[in-house]
């Protein structure tokens, strides 16, 4: 039984683990950090298989409770008033992708046309960065989109669609860019 | 153009996808994770009661519920602690300016505010009682004393007119007799008291509280008359008085009966205070008699207003025996 557990969480890990570890790692901008939340998530996921919770979608699953670690780390890390906390994670923690941050090496490893990608997401609209991001970068739908950030499915559509003209204009990718979904 | 930024995006993505785990790095997890010790089952905590306490805090059920009720426990304690509390006491103050007039405040009609003020300058005088009793009763509490039941007076004398004005003018008489026989009653055992306690002679002690005590007395027996004289419906005055003189004349008959039967005891204890019982007794023989005097002169506002003084002569002799009796018991005690 725990073998077959084993067996699933092995695959999912597999499969996720890289996906979790770069949706963290592009907002802490700290590796270690990023690593502890990835261990985290899958530590809870471990232990939700292990109690035999059902779990209907496990993408949207390990996501969601990333988020809410990134969301939680921030409340540790900056101590400051819930109400401003938003702010913060959206306008510095969420693509908190800084070039010049010394721990981030791997955002600096990535090359140019990634780093403008990032920088350009990291510049949209605060509610529209998470629904791009997770649209265009990891493939999740909008249904699963909409589960993440705890919005329907319809408002995570607007979002991206929203989202993605912004992208457009900033970034000057014009109409190609549907091409690619 | 456009071929190039498509492939410009396609590049940005797969290159943010090339951000990862080292093997080694993801292995590390994965097997930190497998090897982690996960309670099958749920085991209480040993911090139950933090983190209960902790749940209560963060879902600000602790601002809501428990800092309310630990208010009320707390405050209903000071409450009760205060209720025997005296004027040297700590608690007095929020005895006497916040419970009491909250108390008053839940008391809605005139006569249950009128006798509310009674009781509470009868209480003050108690108070001066035990603290005189105690050898405590020194100058500044005598003036605190002195100034509450002096409040007290006059509160009580506003609500009386507003009884009067309800056309409840007899239940009005009752309050005003009972507290003028409180006054009285009370006066003279304080008298009594600070005399025994100072040594002195019982006529030449009359302290502050004592005096306040008999004028506000005198005051509130003025105001029977007033309204009363005022009245214009003698045959309802007539009528007042005859049911009452009975009442009066049969407890005046009853006394003295008793007085009779135990005049060989009394006299045989020498105390000062059987003079007084004789002194209250006799007046409210005397204001009997000068009720039926003003009766036969056709003056029934008169009358009634001299029976009134007469019942009320009556009650504070009565006032005065219980009063009495419980100091000498607890003399004894002592």
């Amino acid at each position: 039984m725990k073998a077959d557990i084993k067996n699933t969480f092995e695959k999912i890990y597999e499969n996720e683990a890289d996906a979790i570890f770069r949706f963290c790692l592009i907002r802490v901008s700290d590796r270690e950090q990023a690593m502890d939340i990835t261990e985290e998530t899958f530590l809870r996921l471990w232990q939700n298989l292990l109690s035999g919770k059902e779990i209907l979608n496990t993408r949207a699953f390990l996501f969601t409770i990333t988020r809410n670690l990134i969301i939680d780390w921030y409340r540790k890390k900056k101590s400051i008033p819930f109400f401003k906390m938003n702010d913060a994670i959206f306008n510095e923690g969420e693509m908190g992708y800084d070039p010049s941050d010394e721990m981030s090496t791997s955002l600096l490893e990535t090359k140019a046309e990634g780093r403008y990608l990032l920088e350009k997401i990291s510049e949209l609209t605060p509610s529209y960065r998470q629904p791009v991001y997770l649209r265009y970068v990891e493939d999740l739908s909008p249904v699963e989109i909409g589960e993440i950030l705890g919005i329907s499915a319809n408002a995570a559509s607007v979002r991206i669609n929203r989202g993605l003209l912004e992208l457009k204009k900033k970034a000057g990718y014009n109409d190609d860019i549907n091409q690619n979904e | 153009m456009n071929n190039m930024e498509h492939k410009n995006l396609n590049n940005g993505i797969k290159e943010i996808k090339k951000i990862m785990m080292t093997t080694d790095e993801k292995k590390q997890i994965f097997d930190r994770i497998l090897n982690s010790n996960i309670p099958q089952q749920r085991v209480q905590s040993p911090w139950f009661g933090y983190s209960f306490m902790l749940k209560i805090h963060k879902s600000q059920l602790v601002y809501y519920v428990v800092v309310p009720l630990v208010i009320i426990l707390t405050s209903s304690g000071v409450v009760l602690a205060s209720e025997k509390s005296l004027p040297e006491d700590v608690l007095y103050p929020i005895k006497v300016s916040v419970v009491e007039p909250i108390r008053g405040a839940f008391t809605f009609s005139s006569k249950s505010k009128a006798k509310y003020q009674s009781n509470l300058a009868t209480e003050r005088l108690v108070e001066a009682e035990m603290l005189a009793s105690s050898g405590k009763l020194d100058d500044s509490k005598e003036k605190k004393l002195n100034n509450l039941l002096e409040k007290h007076s006059i509160s009580l004398n506003k609500e009386l007119e507003k009884v009067t004005k309800e056309n409840l003018s007899t239940e009005a008489d009752e309050i005003a007799i009972n507290f003028k026989a409180e006054m009285n009653a009370h006066a003279r055992v304080l008298n009594i008291i600070m005399a025994e306690d100072n040594e002195l002679d019982f006529d030449t002690i009359d302290n502050q509280i004592s005096k306040t005590a008999r004028s506000n007395a005198d005051k509130v027996k003025i105001s029977i008359k007033n309204e009363e004289e005022d009245d214009d419906e003698e045959d309802d005055i007539s009528d007042k008085y005859n049911k009452k003189k009975d009442i009066v004349k049969a407890k005046i008959n009853s006394k003295a009966n008793k007085n009779t039967t135990t005049s060989i005891s009394i006299s045989e204890i020498e105390d000062i205070n059987n003079d007084d019982v004789d002194q209250i007794f006799n007046e409210a023989k005397n204001f009997l008699d000068e009720a039926e005097k003003k009766e036969l002169e056709g003056d029934s506002a008169g009358a009634y207003i001299e029976l009134l003084n007469s019942e009320s002569s009556m009650k504070e002799d009565d006032i005065f025996k219980e009063v009495k009796s419980r100091f000498e018991h607890e003399d004894e005690d002592d």
